[in-house]
């Protein structure tokens, strides 16, 4: 899948401007919600942010709200702090094969 | 965040989402690996690992889980992310790096990093628990002293003893592949392999994996008369492999070891939660009735009389790319058990009226080809016509096709995948599929096979 990847990197520290500005990544959905995933389809924007319950979950909904799965790669901890600094991310839907979905991530547009 | 100082009595996190009897035992504790994963396709870059993954599965079925592991400072904040996803809680032991597997295909051999001959062993972890998993390492070891543990090697390479570290259970079920537990025993067949691993200390529960063959389940009973019992793998549409071990050992030890049901049960659900992680690559799809994949998982064929399948590949060698996707086909195909008949490999290049009859005389030989046609080259497209002109099943690897230009191919019952690792393990449950059932040997032996 060319041109995957990126993703700025992981680790301690707080993120800079720079990195969370050309964050993007490709990964799949993890516990993807069978019932929300069989409406998505592929260019679906959909919203990410961290679970309101406050487990520290960084969870994509979609516009109307619904809980279509939750986000993790190598390199995940980086997109959590930005959020986390108060930077918005999308999940664009690249594919959806079956309950595997795969997205997007990437800064929203200001 | 989910860490739990090494030195205190964990608190179980949120309130359970289960319901416990006495005898259950609330927590799993869990020691295994965290590694990056990475695959070229189908695209995967996650944080797992054995142990990781284990624990995420185990958490995703509602029970409380204590994770210790070993993580590189480099993904120890990633780890926090996955325990809050999941639910887990951890112990992390730092050590320099995180190890990461690199894969160009679920069935290649990964790339390493750093290289096992460049590994140091780090300070063991030590773990107890009346319900104990524990995984193979190879930065570490888990010295372990449990009640019920389930013992999951994990090894490539050298796997060891449950003991040979000092570590100790009341009951002991060891779960592992059938080259592990010849390793581990000495043992050649699968039956003297169970009593073997029966024997160790503790030794109650030994399962051999023998991948589309189903489980060999061997149980010590309480009189200490030894049952054995096969129970099936199951087929699914899409295939991921990466990790399914992971998925069968934490399911299984989720049942018998902290659920406490009957170890044959717990195979049982252990191997259709593990079809239905391989059929999606989704972890909260672990529990019954396992239909989360929205079909009814079938059993795949545990015995085939003694007869290994023949698989026809057909495909362009013309050039290195070509020549490259041929052997991994070869090479993946071997991996499943089936013989393999390879143009390329078994006649090579040659004149029309040397290489064809014995291309054709393969064709009416084998029980299903396996079909690499990208690109559509005739040769590839007349071995798959003439193929589908017999019935024999075709199982198509079709990546960058239009849909339009495959239009024949389904049109005449070809079975078109567009990822690789799908496509030879679906052709390798063709071929088994189309074995008689008697015992009758098959017509022709099949000379360039190889063994």
């Amino acid at each position: 899948m060319s041109g995957s990847g990126g993703g700025g990197g992981s680790g301690g520290g707080t993120p800079t401007v720079s990195d969370c500005a050309k964050l993007t990544k490709m990964t799949t959905l993890n516990s993807a919600i069978p019932k929300v995933v069989k409406t998505l389809q592929a260019d679906d924007v959909l919203a990410i942010g961290l679970d309101s319950g406050g487990s520290g979950r960084v969870e994509v909904r979609t516009k109307q709200g619904d809980l279509a799965g939750s986000i993790t790669y190598s390199g995940v901890s980086a997109l959590r702090k930005c959020i986390e600094e108060g930077w918005q991310f999308i999940a664009i839907i690249r594919s959806v094969k079956g309950g595997d979905v795969t997205v997007e991530i990437r800064p929203k547009a200001s | 965040m989910a860490t739990v100082p090494p030195d205190t009595q964990p608190k179980l996190h949120g309130a359970p989402s289960r319901k416990t009897s006495p005898a259950e035992p609330a927590t799993l504790c869990l020691a295994g690996g965290t590694y990056v994963e990475f695959c070229d396709e189908p695209h995967w870059d996650q944080l797992f690992g054995s142990g990781l993954r284990a624990a995420a599965a185990v958490g995703s079925l509602g029970c409380d889980v204590i994770f210790s592991t070993y993580v590189g400072a480099d993904h120890a904040d990633d780890l926090d992310v996955y325990a809050d996803t999941f639910g887990i809680q951890t112990r992390k032991e730092l050590i320099e790096r995180t190890i990461r597997f690199a894969y160009s295909h679920p069935l290649a051999r990964p790339e390493i990093t750093p290289p096992l001959h460049l590994l140091r062993q780090a300070t063991p972890l030590t773990v107890e628990g009346k319900a104990v998993l524990r995984f193979g390492m190879l930065e570490g070891t888990a010295v372990v002293t449990g009640g019920r543990v389930v013992y999951d090697p994990q090894s490539t390479y050298d796997p060891v003893p449950f003991d040979a570290n000092g570590s100790c259970a009341e009951e002991l079920a060891v779960v592992a592949n059938r080259w592990e537990a010849e390793q581990l025993t000495g043992e050649s067949t699968v039956e003297a392999m169970g009593r073997a691993l029966l024997d160790w200390r503790g030794g109650t529960v030994a399962i051999i994996k023998r991948g589309a063959r189903g489980l060999s389940v061997f149980v010590r009973d309480t009189g200490g008369e030894i049952i054995e019992r096969s129970l099936p793998a199951y087929e699914t549409r899409q295939v991921w492999p990466i990790g399914s071990g992971d998925v069968f050992s934490s399911v299984f030890a989720h049942w018998w070891a902290v659920k406490c049901v009957d170890p044959f049960a717990a195979a049982e659900h252990a191997s259709r939660a593990t079809a239905c992680y391989c059929g999606s690559r989704q972890l909260q799809v672990l529990e019954a009735p396992y239909d989360a994949l929205g079909y009814e998982l079938k059993p795949l064929r545990p015995e085939l009389d003694g007869n290994r399948p023949l698989v026809y590949l057909a495909g362009p060698f013309f050039t290195t790319a070509q020549r490259w996707l041929v052997r991994e086909a070869r090479g993946a195909l071997f991996g499943q058990g089936v013989q393999v008949f390879s143009p390329f490999h078994d006649v090579g290049l040659g004149a029309a009226e040397e290489v064809i009859s014995q291309d054709i005389n393969a064709l009416d030989r084998c029980q299903a080809v396996l079909a690499l046609i990208d690109g559509a080259d005739t040769g590839t497209v007349f071995e798959v016509g003439y193929a589908r002109a017999k019935n024999i099943p075709v199982i198509a690897l079709a990546e960058g096709e239009a849909e339009e230009p495959l239009k024949m191919l389904h049109g005449t019952g070809c079975e078109v995948q567009a990822d690789f690792t799908t496509a030879v393990y679906r052709a390798a449950w063709a071929a088994a599929r189309a074995i008689p059932t008697s015992a009758e040997p098959r017509p022709h032996a099949t000379g360039n096979a190889s063994s």
